[in-house]
C-alpha cells in the first residue's frame, strides 16, 4: 500500500497532466491543479523552516564544534522574522524601515558578494583546468583563450573578436542544439518513466 | 427536375438579396469566429475598418454574450485591424455583435450584425504532434522493456562519472571524511531534480554500508522531504537504519546565494572527501565546485543546465553531461525496465535525427514537405 | 633540494591568485579607465531596429509604434544587466518612442520602477503620455497573451493605480499591433519564454539582453531570427552604451548635465507627476545620472584587465606544466 498509492497517484496525475494539454475542455482543471500546487507549496515553507530548525537544534544539542553558526542562524532568522512581522502590521514605522534597510544594505550586498566571488573562482578553475594535457584539452584551451581575448579585444587584437563571433555562432550553437535535443528527450523519457511507474527510486525504494 | 433547379436558384437569390441591398463598399468588414482548439470559452471578433478615419472616426459595437446585458464598446478608427477576444466562459453560448459606424457628423449608421454560438473542440490539434510522438515513445519503451526482460543484453557505453562513484565513496571511507550530496538548486518540478534523487538512492545505500558520514543540503523545502525519504529507505535497504538521522538531508537555505554560502561554509568546516553536484544548477555552480576542490574533495557533477556545464567541466573531476544525468539511474541499477527505456530513448533520438537529416536534404532540393509536415510546431 | 620553478608554479596558493585578481579588478575601477568596444552585429541590429521604429513614428505621428521593456531580472544580476536596460531606455526616450515597462518577478518591482523613472527623468518624459510602468503582471503568461488583443482588459490599472484606459499612451498602444519591439533583459530563461509566446504566437520582434554566462544559450535563436539581436554580458552593454552615447552627443551635445537641468528650467508648467519623479536635480543626483552613462564601459575596463590576467595565468600554468612534464620524461 505504502508503495502502490504514491505510484497510482503519480500515474493518475501524470495522465491528467497530459490530458489537459490535448483536451481543451479540461483546461479549467489545470487552474485547479495550479491552485493546489500553490497551497502545497505554502505548506512546504513550514516544512522547510521546521527542517532547518531541527537541523540546527540537533547541532546545538549535540554540542557540535560548529554550533556557533547554528546560533547565528537562529538569531538572524528570528530577528528578521520579528521586525518583518511588526513592520507588516505597522507600515511606515521604524520596524518597517529597519527591515527594508536590513534587506537592502545587508542582504543584497551579501548576495552580490557571493556572486562576485565567481571572479576569483574562475581564476583558480582556469589556472587548473586549462592545461594542454591531450590534444582535445588543447583545443579547449585555445578556444577559451581566443574567446577571452575576443571579448575584450581592441586595436590589433580585433581579429579575435571576429573569431569569437564565429566560435559562438557556429560550433557553440551546434553543440548547444545537440545538447538541447538530448536533454529534451531525456526529460520526456524520465517523465514517462515516472508516470508509468518504471522509475521509482525517487519514492525511496525500488523493490 | 427542372422545377427543382429553378427552386434552388430562387432560394439562392433570396439569400443574396440582403447582400445586394447593402452598399457596394462597406464601411468596415467584420466577422465573429470560433477560436480553434479551445473548449468554447472564447470566440474571436475580427474587425477591419475600410472607411478612412476622417469619414468614420469611431465605430460602436453592441456585444451580446448569452444572457448577459448588451455591452457597448467604442473602437477608435485608426485604420488598423482589430482582433477582439470575447469571453463566453463555456461552449454553447450565443454571441451577437451589432456594429454601428459613428459618422463624422455624429450620426449612427447600422453596419449589420454577426452572430455565432461558441463551440468547443474535443482535441487540441496543436498538441497532437507531441502527443503522437509520446505514444510512439511509449510503444518503443514497451517493446524494449519486453526484450530486456527476456534477457536480451542491452549495451550501454561506459559513463566515467558513474563508474567513479564507487571509488569516490570508498575514498571518503578510507579517509574517514564525509560525503556531500547536493541535489541541484531547483524545485521538484524540475525533472533534473528527480533524476538527481534517483541517483541519491544508490549513493546513500553505499554510504550507509560503508558507515561514512553523509550530508544532503537542499534548497527547496519539498525536495527536503523527498530527499529525507530517499535517504531513509536507502539506509534501511542497506540494513543500517540505526545510522539514519533526519538531519542528513536538511534545508540549508532557500535563497540562491545564501544557499551557496551555507553549503560552501559547511564544506570548508567539514572537509568532505567526496562531493556530488547533481541536478539543476544556476550561477552558484562554480562557487560550489571550486569550494569542493579547495578542500581536496573529488567532485562528481552533472547537470542539464547547458550554461553551467562548462564550469563543471573546468572545475570538477567528473561531469555527467546533459542526458547522462537522466541515464544514470538505469546505468547504475541495470534494471531491465530502466535499461529498456534508455534503449527506447536512443532509438527515438535516432529516428528524430534521421528525420532532421531527411528534412534538410529535401530542403536543399527546395522541397519543404518534410519540414512543414513533421517539424513545424503547429499541426 | 630546491623545488624547481615549474613545480612552484603548478602549486601556487589560490589565495595569492585571489589577491592579485582583486587588485587587477580594482585598479581600472578606481582609475576610471574606460574600454571602447567595437560594436558586434547582434547589438547593432537592436540599435537599428529602434532607429527604424523612430523613422516609422516620424512617418506616422498619429499611430506610433512603442517598445515594451520587460525587466526579467532581479537585484543579483543587476550589476551586469542594469547598463543594458538603461542604454536601450535612453535610446527610446531620446527618440521619443512610447515606452511601456513591466517586471517579471516580485523582487524586481522596485528595480523596474526606479530605472524606468530614472531614465525618463533625464529627458523630461511625461508619465502616461510618453511612458507607463505596469508593475508586476501576474500571471505573466496571461499578460503576454493579453497584449495580443487589448492589454488594458487584463491590466486594468497601472502600477500607480491609474485606470489604464485613462492613460493617453495606452489608448494608442494597447496591443502587439502597435508594439514595434520587445526588449527582455534577463539572467534567467525568460527570453526563451518571450520567443515562445510573443514571437511564435504573434510574430513580434524580440531583443534580448543577457548575462555573459547565459549568452551561449540564446545564440541559436539569433540564427533562426527568433530574436533580432542580443546584448551578451557587460560587453554587449558597453557596445550599446557607446552607440547611445554617440547618438546623444549628436543630438544634444556633450554637455548632458546642462541639457538635463535645462529640461526642468524652461518649463514652468506642472506637467510632471511628483509621484513618479520630482523634477529637477540635486548635485548628487546629477553625478549619478552622468556616471551611469559610463558604467558598462568602466566595468569592461576592469573585466578586460581580469581577462588578460586569466590568460596570463593560463599561459604560466601551461609553461609550468610543459616543463614539469619534460623533466619527468627525462627522469
Amino acid at each position: 500500500m505504502k508503495r502502490t498509492l504514491p505510484l497510482a497517484l503519480a500515474f493518475i496525475f501524470g495522465l491528467i497532466g497530459i490530458a489537459v494539454q490535448i483536451v481543451p475542455a479540461l483546461k479549467g482543471f489545470l487552474n485547479t491543479m495550479l491552485d493546489w500546487m500553490a497551497i502545497i507549496g505554502s505548506f512546504a515553507l513550514a516544512l522547510g523552516v521546521s527542517s532547518l530548525t531541527r537541523h540546527h537544534m540537533t547541532k546545538i544539542r549535540r554540542k557540535h564544534k560548529d554550533m556557533f553558526f547554528s546560533y547565528v542562524t537562529f538569531v538572524t532568522m528570528l530577528f528578521m522574522m520579528i521586525i518583518g512581522l511588526i513592520g507588516y502590521f505597522q507600515p511606515e514605522s521604524l520596524y518597517q524601515r529597519l527591515f527594508g534597510n536590513m534587506y537592502n544594505y545587508v542582504r543584497v550586498p551579501l548576495d552580490a558578494s557571493m556572486f562576485a566571488l565567481l571572479a576569483f573562482f574562475i581564476t583558480s578553475a582556469a589556472y587548473r583546468a586549462f592545461r594542454a594535457r591531450t590534444w582535445l584539452a588543447t583545443v579547449l584551451l585555445v578556444a577559451g583563450v581566443v574567446v577571452m581575448m575576443g571579448r575584450v579585444a581592441f586595436g590589433p587584437f580585433m581579429i579575435f573578436n571576429d573569431i569569437t563571433a564565429w566560435l559562438m555562432k557556429v560550433p557553440t550553437t551546434a553543440a548547444m542544439r545537440g545538447l538541447t535535443i538530448g536533454i529534451g528527450l531525456g526529460i520526456v523519457a524520465t517523465s514517462i518513466k515516472i508516470v508509468l511507474g518504471i522509475e521509482r527510486s525517487y519514492l525511496g525504494g525500488g523493490e | 427536375m427542372k422545377t427543382k433547379k429553378i427552386m434552388i436558384i430562387l432560394w439562392a437569390l433570396l439569400f443574396c438579396l440582403p447582400v445586394a441591398a447593402e452598399e457596394r463598399a462597406p464601411l468596415a468588414n467584420f466577422e465573429l469566429k470560433d477560436t480553434p482548439n479551445n473548449a468554447g470559452e472564447q470566440v474571436e471578433f475580427l474587425f477591419v475598418p475600410a472607411a478612412s478615419p476622417e469619414e468614420v472616426p469611431e465605430f460602436l459595437l453592441h456585444i451580446a454574450i448569452g444572457d448577459e446585458p448588451v455591452k457597448e464598446r467604442r473602437l477608435v478608427n485608426a485604420g488598423k485591424e482589430i482582433f477582439l477576444p470575447l469571453i463566453t466562459g463555456e461552449a454553447g453560448v450565443p454571441v451577437e455583435v451589432r456594429v454601428e459606424a459613428v459618422m463624422d457628423d455624429g450620426s449612427l449608421k447600422n453596419l449589420g450584425t454577426s452572430s455565432l454560438v461558441s463551440r468547443g473542440e474535443w482535441l487540441n490539434m496543436n498538441s497532437m504532434k507531441a502527443f503522437i510522438l509520446g505514444l510512439l515513445f511509449i510503444a518503443l519503451i514497451i517493446f524494449y522493456v519486453g526484450r530486456a526482460k527476456k534477457g536480451k543484453d542491452l549495451f550501454i557505453r561506459k559513463i566515467p562519472g558513474l563508474e567513479a562513484i564507487d571509488d569516490a565513496l570508498g575514498r571518503a571511507t578510507e579517509m574517514g571524511r564525509p560525503v556531500f550530496y547536493v541535489p541541484g538548486t531547483s524545485s521538484m518540478a524540475d525533472v533534473a531534480t528527480l533524476a538527481s534523487l534517483n541517483i541519491l538512492r544508490p549513493v546513500a545505500r553505499q554510504v550507509a554500508k560503508y558507515e561514512t558520514p553523509f550530508s544532503v543540503p537542499v534548497k527547496d523545502p519539498i525536495v527536503v522531504s523527498v530527499a529525507q525519504d530517499v535517504v531513509k529507505e536507502a539506509y534501511m535497504a542497506a540494513g543500517r537504519p540505526d545510522l539514519y538521522d533526519d538531519g542528513i538531508a536538511y534545508l540549508a537555505s532557500m535563497g540562491q546565494f545564501d544557499y551557496s554560502g551555507a553549503v560552501s561554509g559547511s564544506m570548508m568546516r567539514e572537509k568532505p572527501a567526496t562531493v556530488f553536484l547533481l541536478g539543476m544548477f544556476y550561477a552558484e555552480s562554480l562557487i560550489l565546485a571550486e569550494t569542493a576542490n579547495s578542500v581536496g574533495a573529488i567532485q562528481i557533477a552533472g547537470t542539464d543546465a547547458s550554461s553551467q556545464l562548462p564550469f563543471f567541466i573546468a572545475a570538477c573531476d567528473y561531469t555527467l553531461i546533459g542526458e547522462e544525468l537522466y541515464a544514470a539511474s538505469a546505468y547504475m541499477s541495470r534494471e531491465p525496465l530502466l535499461l529498456g527505456t534508455l534503449k527506447a530513448q536512443d532509438i527515438l533520438k535516432g529516428l528524430l535525427l534521421l528525420l532532421f537529416v531527411t528534412a534538410i536534404i529535401f530542403q536543399l532540393f527546395g522541397i519543404d514537405f518534410v519540414m512543414d509536415t513533421f517539424l513545424k510546431p503547429e499541426w | 633540494m630546491k623545488t624547481p620553478w615549474y613545480e612552484k608554479i603548478a602549486s601556487v596558493d589560490k589565495k595569492i591568485l585571489y589577491v592579485i585578481m582583486f587588485v587587477v579588478v580594482m585598479i581600472p575601477l578606481l582609475a576610471k579607465w574606460t574600454y571602447n568596444p567595437d560594436v558586434m552585429d547582434e547589438v547593432q541590429d537592436i540599435y537599428d531596429e529602434v532607429e527604424e521604429i523612430y523613422a516609422y513614428n516620424l512617418a506616422n505621428p498619429d499611430a506610433p509604434m512603442g517598445i515594451l521593456f520587460s525587466f526579467d531580472y532581479g537585484p543579483s544580476t543587476s550589476a551586469e544587466l542594469d547598463p543594458m536596460m538603461m542604454s536601450v531606455l535612453r535610446h527610446a526616450f531620446l527618440r521619443k518612442i512610447p515606452v511601456v515597462t513591466w517586471v517579471a518577478f516580485v523582487d524586481s518591482i522596485d528595480l523596474g520602477k526606479r530605472i524606468t523613472n530614472f531614465i525618463a527623468k533625464e529627458y523630461g518624459a511625461v508619465y502616461g503620455e510618453d511612458f507607463v510602468f505596469m508593475g508586476y503582471p501576474y500571471p505573466m503568461t496571461a499578460a503576454v497573451v493579453a497584449f495580443g488583443s487589448d492589454v488594458r482588459k487584463f491590466l486594468v490599472k497601472d502600477f500607480y493605480g491609474n485606470v489604464s484606459t485613462d492613460l493617453p499612451l495606452l489608448n494608442k498602444i494597447y496591443n502587439y499591433k502597435s508594439i514595434g519591439l520587445i526588449v527582455t533583459v534577463s539572467g534567467t530563461s525568460m527570453p526563451r519564454f518571450w520567443v515562445t509566446y510573443a514571437n511564435t504566437l504573434y510574430g513580434k520582434k524580440i531583443a534580448t539582453g543577457t548575462t555573459a554566462v547565459s549568452a551561449a544559450d540564446f545564440y541559436p535563436f539569433l540564427q533562426t531570427k527568433q530574436m533580432i539581436g542580443m546584448m551578451g554580458g557587460l560587453r554587449g552593454a558597453a557596445e550599446y552604451e557607446k552607440l547611445v552615447y554617440e547618438l546623444e552627443t549628436e543630438l544634444i551635445g556633450t554637455d548632458t548635465e546642462m541639457y538635463m537641468q535645462s529640461v526642468y528650467k524652461q518649463n514652468t508648467v506642472q506637467k510632471w507627476d511628483t509621484k513618479v519623479f520630482t523634477p529637477g536635480y540635486t548635485e548628487e543626483e546629477l553625478r549619478e545620472h552622468i556616471s551611469t552613462r559610463m558604467t558598462a564601459r568602466t566595468g569592461m575596463a576592469s573585466q578586460a584587465a581580469a581577462h588578460f590576467f586569466v590568460i596570463f595565468l593560463i599561459i604560466l600554468a601551461n609553461l609550468g606544466y610543459f616543463f614539469k612534464r619534460r623533466a619527468e620524461n627525462k627522469r
